[in-house]
């Protein structure tokens, strides 16, 4: 019997590889290596990556995400009140690394969605599927004198160094001071977000500078989430100014002062001006804003873009889908696009799952509210199935808003 | 003729070799896994939650899990988070999502336990242990919830 020589089996099996379809070996082997670029290491982007490689370890999962540090917005509102410090809300993304998950510190200059490849300064890398989760960017232009003033009339809606900026800010105000915060009219990024912020504002200031007040300017007619909680809880502050439909237009730094839509002026001695928000840059860039050229439109099951191909994109940067832009619906959307993108590389159909949001806002130092949406697919579309309220702040519901940080960002790093 | 079988052989080997590769069953396979998926969010990875004030999920007694969620959805349980993500579970499978957790492999909170407080109260705790057990395991034959290992937070909630 002839025996099998090393020489023998490399022509067998080549013909063999040949016979099944996949033609050289080399080119099984780049048929086994798929490849997924995640563009954003935020809520989103980080737990997509994480789990495409938890639910399929054979596919190369690549994530772009400039900074070195994850910085939690959630529970940063805090940190304006002195009462929870940046350095809690910091961690690394050396847990996705354990997950096998490729990281480069670099930007995504551009997406060639023809090419299937996105440009990284000269470099490029190419991709089977794209996760876009770029987050929000400013519209800087719709408030005059904005754009010029920028690096000092803080956001503080990007957890980092401008949320201590802030509450450096804040803490050198004079008592008798007036903080102005301006509130952008929807879509924008956390909508209890700001009213978490006036109330920890207004906290800090009952406590620490009982005769400055906060002025609190929304562009929206009423206040755009737990509405009736954040009521309740404004009447507790009696140094709280709010103002509602006071869409903010103009900002003139050298006269430290606001003008409003209906024709207000306002001033201030420490100034929170949020802009006007829409999708991250790059999703502008790459056509996959639809015709207000602000939000991403995708597929309520897969997350793909309706415009691109290829490309899904989830968080903050999506429109069409009834939930809020929060960091928990990021990190359900992370979770349930990699499955599906997942189940796209290997032919299956993908799974329909809905995501779930629960929602905490601190309005005190010990206290916080919270709201929580769950929802199911009707038709393809995300649809509510119910949303509970907190019937009232309580110190409870602050503890539970901790135990839901240790494991959601566990979740989304771990 | 030899060659040929030969050939056959390492066909079938290479093709043996692909399937097996395609078939490996990953931790989110399942369907309870990906029905499951947004519950990880507080009750953490496989049901293994971190946090202080929320049950770990992961070993629990399928039917208990099951009662729990239809009385959260009765309303004779009342949590403003587990109202609404109850009735997310019966619409997705709730005995998929059931099976899923029950199949996990307990990880027992991390919370530091006082020994003195543990010696003190387990006169007291005999109230809990007739029907918890006596080391709080729960009895899956009278749909008793194991206690022992959850977060202390949670059990004083």
């Amino acid at each position: 019997m002839k025996t099998l020589t090393r020489r023998t089996f490399l022509k067998v099996s080549g013909l063999g590889a040949a016979l099944l379809g996949v033609g050289r070996l080399p080119s099984f082997a780049a048929e086994a290596r798929r490849r997924v670029v995640v563009i954003g290491g935020g809520w989103g982007g980080a737990t997509a990556a994480k789990y495409v490689r938890l639910t399929d370890p054979s596919i190369e999962v690549t994530l772009l995400e400039p900074s070195k540090q994850f910085i939690s917005c959630p529970f940063s509102n805090l940190v304006l009140a002195g009462v929870e410090s940046l350095k809690n809300l910091t961690m690394n993304y050396n847990g996705l690394r354990k997950h096998g998950v490729k990281i480069r510190h670099e930007a995504a200059a551009a997406i060639e969605p023809d090419k299937k490849r996105v440009r990284i300064g000269k470099d490029s890398l190419e991709y089977d599927r794209l996760v876009v989760s770029p987050g929000i960017d400013f519209q800087w232009e719709q408030v005059e004198g904005l754009a010029q003033a920028k690096d000092t009339v803080l956001h503080a809606w990007k957890a980092g160094p401008q949320t201590v900026q802030l509450a450096k800010q804040l803490q050198s105000l004079p008592d008798g001071g007036v903080v102005v915060m301006t509130v952008p009219p929807v879509a924008y990024r956390c909508p209890p977000g700001p009213y978490e912020r006036a109330s920890m504002i207004a906290w800090y200031l009952q406590a620490k500078k009982p005769k400055s007040k906060l002025i609190v300017l929304d562009a929206n007619k009423d206040i755009v989430s737990k509405t009736g909680l954040f009521k309740a809880v404004f009447k507790d502050y009696a140094n709280l100014d709010y103002r509602p439909s006071q869409k903010v237009e103009k900002i003139d730094v050298g006269a430290k002062e606001v003008t409003t839509e209906p024709g207000d002026k306002v001033k201030y001695d420490v100034i929170n001006l949020i802009p006007p928000q829409r999708a991250g840059a790059i999703a502008v860039d790459a056509d996959l804003v639809g015709g207000d050229k602000r939000w991403c439109e995708v597929d309520h099951v897969t997350y793909e873009s309706v415009k691109q191909k290829n490309i899904h994109v989830i968080g903050d940067a999506t429109i069409g889908l009834p939930v809020p832009k929060s960091g928990n619906v990021a990190n359900a959307m992370g979770k349930i696009c990699a499955t599906a993108v997942v189940s796209l590389l290997n032919g299956k159909e993908p799974p329909v799952i809905a995501p779930g949001n629960t929602c905490y806002s601190w309005v005190n130092d010990k206290e916080a509210i919270a709201v929580v949406n769950a929802y199911k697919i009707e038709n393809g579309k995300v649809v509510q199935i119910e949303q509970k309220l907190t019937p009232g702040k309580s110190v409870a519901v602050a503890q539970n808003s901790l135990a839901w940080r240790a494991s959601i960002w566990n979740d989304v790093l771990g | 003729m030899r060659k040929s079988l030969l050939m056959s052989l390492v066909v079938t080997s290479f093709v043996l070799m692909l399937a097996a590769f395609n078939a490996e069953a990953g931790p989110l396979d399942s369907a309870g896994a990906q029905k499951s998926l947004v519950c990880s969010a507080c009750h953490g990875f496989a049901g293994n939650a971190p946090g202080n004030t929320v049950p770990i999920l992961a070993g629990i007694n399928a039917a208990y899990f099951k009662k729990a969620i239809k009385d959260y959805t009765e309303g004779k349980r009342t949590s403003p988070e587990m109202e609404p993500y109850s009735k997310y579970v019966m619409q997705f499978g709730v005995d998929e999502i059931a099976s899923y957790f029950a199949a996990q492999k307990k990880q027992p909170a991390k919370v530091k336990i006082d020994p003195k407080a543990v010696s003190r109260v387990a006169t007291l705790a005999t109230q809990c242990t007739s029907c918890h057990g006596p080391k709080g395991d729960g009895d899956d034959n009278r749909i008793t919830p194991a206690l022992r290992g959850q977060p202390v937070g949670f059990l004083q909630a």
